[in-house]
């Protein structure tokens, strides 16, 4: 594990093992260091704001010292409805080699974990896509996907929260909303009234018949 | 009390954003010169970061509806009041943003701030994000409060003094901008040629640029291939395939996959965004390397 300064906003927490990024996370859940505004995961580091590398390297040892080490699996479980209608099946499914029913079958049935969150508000970076269906992105990003397009890209599932462009290719879509608006516009709204994933949670696909 | 006439390059209501946020993907957002923003409403007696108009230069033309009391800071736009002071506005009056200057953005506060939505408490709209939209012509914003909560004398003398400018007065349009930067997250990645290139090319910010970051233009820097998604901040410079620097801003995304070579000072980031497109921009690395 490595402490790194971020220039004069914090620490970037780098090379750590799954199992220790896990656990730091879930260490932040529960409190964060005196001066430490937010934290932000990404792929594989922790970015920590507020906190001075040696500060947050020793407050971390405290903390892990401790008897109740927090269990590393403490994210909820989502199942989210599909229905599989998306653009870009046939070609997922050409790409892959596997029928549309294979590619629909091997997308629903892995279980996925919120690796990162980024790219948009709600979006979440899926880990847990199988390998036959990890293709590189499109050659041409649509400029505008609905709320709601279940999609994959690269190594990565993943959900648009909001309209925005984007390269991944569309399975199919969900009525489950990411990113709610109007709870935020609540004073004091939790983040899990505003944003139904966090980093950590579970996720499982249901497929649902078309309407 | 005030009606938006004319959008020109664009204008929106900004704060000091939502911080907190990040690790769902939501930027803090907020005012492109936080410091700017803070001065126009301290003019007024409001909270530093009560709402404000942002006010993209140029070409904005705003009618006012009820006489009030305004300020302005940020660029020194407006034909007919200065950039730092507070002053009265008389219904029918128009204010338009018109006059050329080397800074992109100024600044409108009215008494108490504007009373508009907000989202996580933050009335700062980040299209991007779905929060809010910017003004549309014909839009009307009201005051929180009808009058200063002090005396109209005291509100007139007021005027920022240069210390609190000084960030802007650095703004130029015709000479280098320079800034200190840190080493970023992928700096060893780019090898030492690639290093000095970066800070002895000169930029010029691109006109593809906007509230998420901003483009620069110039002879291309080589760097390591894109990787995964990392934590970036407003002010990260990154490098993506085609060598030119994006300058990653207030409405960014918070991760990114393109490396990233330096990171802005914090205090820098309001005197970065206020530089115009095609203004010459010059890194220098911080010291203690």
């Amino acid at each position: 594990v490595e402490f790194r300064a971020y220039g004069d906003r914090g620490t970037l927490i780098d090379k750590l093992s799954d199992g220790e990024r896990a656990r730091f996370i879930a260490t932040f859940d529960r409190s964060l260091p005196p001066g430490c505004a937010e934290i932000v995961p990404g792929s594989t580091t922790i970015l920590c704001l507020g906190v001075a590398p040696r500060a947050l390297a020793s407050w971390m040892g405290d903390q892990l010292d401790g008897e109740s080490l927090p269990d590393e699996s403490s994210g909820r479980t989502h199942r989210i409805p599909v229905v599989y209608d998306g653009p870009d099946l046939a070609a997922v499914a050409r790409a892959a080699k596997m029928s549309e029913e294979a590619v629909i079958t091997a997308h629903s049935e892995a279980s996925y974990v919120v690796r990162v969150m980024g790219f948009s508000p709600g979006f979440a970076y899926l880990e847990g896509l199988p390998e036959r269906l990890q293709l590189p992105r499109r050659a041409n990003p649509r400029t505008r996907i609905r709320p709601g397009s279940v999609a994959i890209g690269g190594p990565h599932a993943g959900i648009y929260p909001v309209e925005s462009p984007g390269g991944w290719h569309i399975l199919g879509g969900t009525a489950v909303c990411l990113f709610n608006r109007d709870a935020a516009r609540a004073a004091g709204a939790a983040p899990d009234e505003v944003f139904l994933l966090a980093p950590g949670d579970r996720v499982v696909f249901e497929r649902e018949a078309a309407q | 009390m005030i009606r938006v006439e004319a959008v020109g390059s664009g204008l929106s209501v900004q704060d000091s954003g939502r911080p907190g946020w990040r690790r769902f993907g939501l930027p803090a957002g907020g005012a492109m010169d936080a410091q700017a923003l803070a001065h126009c409403n301290r003019l007024l007696g409001n909270e530093p970061s009560a709402p404000a108009l942002e006010i993209i230069q140029m070409g904005a033309r705003l009618r006012v509806e009820h006489g009030g009391w305004i300020a302005l800071a940020g660029a020194d736009a407006c034909q007919q009041a200065s950039s730092g002071t507070a002053f009265r506005v008389e219904e029918g009056a128009c204010l338009s943003f018109d006059q050329p200057c080397a800074q992109r953005f100024s600044y409108l506060a009215v008494c108490g701030g504007f009373r508009v939505d907000r989202w996580m408490g933050s009335a700062a709209v980040d299209a991007r994000s779905g929060l809010g939209r910017p003004c549309e012509t014909g839009d009307q914003l009201i005051a929180e409060h009808k009058e200063a909560p002090f005396t109209t004398e005291g509100v007139a003398r007021r005027r920022l003094s240069s210390p609190e400018t000084s960030h802007l007065d650095a703004v130029s349009s015709l000479t280098e901008n320079v800034f200190s930067v840190y080493p970023g997250y992928h700096y060893d990645g780019f090898g030492a040629t690639e290093q000095s290139r970066f800070v002895t090319n000169s930029w010029h910010v691109s006109p593809q640029s906007d509230r998420s970051g901003y483009r620069l233009r110039g002879d291309p820097i080589k760097g390591p291939p894109g990787g995964t998604s990392e934590p970036v901040l407003p002010g990260c410079v990154q490098i993506p395939g085609n060598g030119a620097p994006i300058v990653t801003l207030q409405d960014g995304p918070t991760v990114g996959g393109y490396p990233v070579i330096a990171l802005l000072q914090e205090r820098d980031i309001g005197r970065f965004a206020q530089c115009q497109t095609e203004a010459q921009i010059n890194f220098q690395w911080i010291d203690s390397i």
